[in-house]
């Protein structure tokens, strides 16, 4: 994909000490970053210190990418979502609780979720972009740990089979 | 519990054993921290882990893009780089250039160049020798490039900064040190964008001799330097001291 291509080569840069390139995979990626923080933390303000975190993080970090280990995107994604959950769970900044689903979903990963069973795409929501662990989502649904994380891992696996497929 | 049709039970989880059940957590940060870190290591050691990991890693960025996409606020940039790079003053503030001396177009140019350049990254201190270079005297003024050269001649090394048009494609631009009335030496190409890092050759320390030289950019067919300049001397300025 040209864009994945791009974000790549603007990462070696920036591995490299290129400031340029950390501005070209700033206006690259900075749009979806920042929704993704906005979604984990709830609030505008959090969301761009998060942020800046993540593009200090992506400075100072860029030479640990390990192309064997996925795609630069990927890697600036897993990031990204890391920072702003460490964030939360520091500040306690989170978005209203409650479904949130306000807006559908999008893209090729909101198609595959909607086609899950409905508890195993929420489980799979709430452990990524919330940061629950199998006994917070046992505690939310009011069932066993084991049972709610088999249904994770049921979304897990349904995610990626359909993503792939 | 009923998995998805047409998935192999080895897929599911059957009591923390299977690897791929491991390396999602692991990918979801659901592992504890010593368990983690051990994941982390095999990871690195084992390219089907590693391989495992990509594959899980593809699979959870993608929720991002289940997600608007939302515009940060405007001044974020702005502030990630004065962190991070400190705060660039205007390229033609640091060449010394006047703005009446150089045509209006080129002016904005470099400014907007300025801004995509960061700091200098040598030691913080003033570089041991300096060059700004423009087009030569008599050149209808202001529409080639214009170049600030920073050299440390006991480190054996220089960085040329370029400001202006880029060179056309199967064109580049090439800088030489003109000492005296030796023949022309190539340093290398350089071009407007990322500062040029190139060697400087010539004895350690020998500074004394590269006072008062000349460096030059020339337009020349890209690909290896040619043993002389055979094209247009597009900028040219003395080496001195800051």
């Amino acid at each position: 994909m040209a864009d994945r291509t791009d974000v790549g080569a603007a990462l070696a840069h920036v591995a490299m000490g290129d400031h340029r390139a950390l501005a070209v995979l700033y206006r690259a990626t900075a749009p979806r970053l920042y929704g993704l923080c906005l979604r984990i933390l709830g609030d505008p303000a959090q969301a761009a210190d998060a942020l800046e975190d993540i593009y200090a993080a992506v400075w100072s970090g860029a030479d640990d990418f390990d192309p064997g280990q996925g795609t630069a995107m990927a890697w600036l994604v897993t990031l990204a979502r890391d920072i702003a959950i460490d964030r939360r769970r520091a500040t306690g900044a989170a978005p209203d609780p409650g479904p949130q689903d306000a807006a559908p979903r999008r893209g090729a990963a909101g198609a595959c979720l909607d086609q899950l069973p409905g508890r195993q795409a929420e489980a799979v929501e709430r452990a990524w972009f919330d940061g629950q662990d199998a006994e917070a989502l046992a505690a939310h649904w009011g069932v066993d740990a084991p049972r709610a994380r088999a249904r994770l891992l049921a979304g897990l696996f349904g995610l990626r089979r359909c993503l792939a497929g | 519990m009923s998995g998805p049709g047409g998935l192999s039970r080895a897929g599911e989880d059957r009591g923390g054993g299977d690897v791929e059940a491991r390396t999602a957590e692991y990918v979801l940060g659901l592992l504890g921290p010593a368990e983690a870190e051990a994941f982390r290591r095999l990871a690195e050691g084992d390219p089907d882990i590693a391989a495992r990991v990509a594959v899980w890693r593809e699979t959870l960025a993608a929720l991002a893009d289940s997600l608007p996409a939302a515009v940060p606020p405007p001044g974020l940039w702005r502030r990630i780089e004065a962190r991070l790079f400190g705060r660039p003053a205007p390229l033609w503030r640091r060449l010394g250039i006047g703005q009446a001396v150089i045509g209006g177009a080129l002016a904005a140019a470099m400014v907007y160049g300025a801004l995509q350049y960061g700091v200098l990254d040598l030691a913080p201190e003033a570089p041991p020798l300096t060059a700004t270079l423009a087009a030569p005297a008599g050149d209808r003024g202001g529409a080639g490039p214009i170049a600030r050269v920073d050299l440390d001649p006991a480190a054996g090394r220089l960085v040329a900064r370029v400001a202006g048009p880029s060179p056309v494609p199967g064109r580049s631009l090439q800088l030489w040190l003109i000492v005296g009335d030796a023949p022309p030496v190539p340093l290398g190409s350089v071009s407007p964008g990322a500062p040029a890092r190139l060697p400087l050759p010539g004895p350690p320390a020998g500074a004394a001799g590269l006072e008062g030289a000349l460096l030059a950019i020339t337009d020349e067919p890209a690909g290896a330097p040619a043993a002389g300049p055979g094209g247009a001397v597009l900028a040219i300025g003395p080496i001195t001291r800051p």
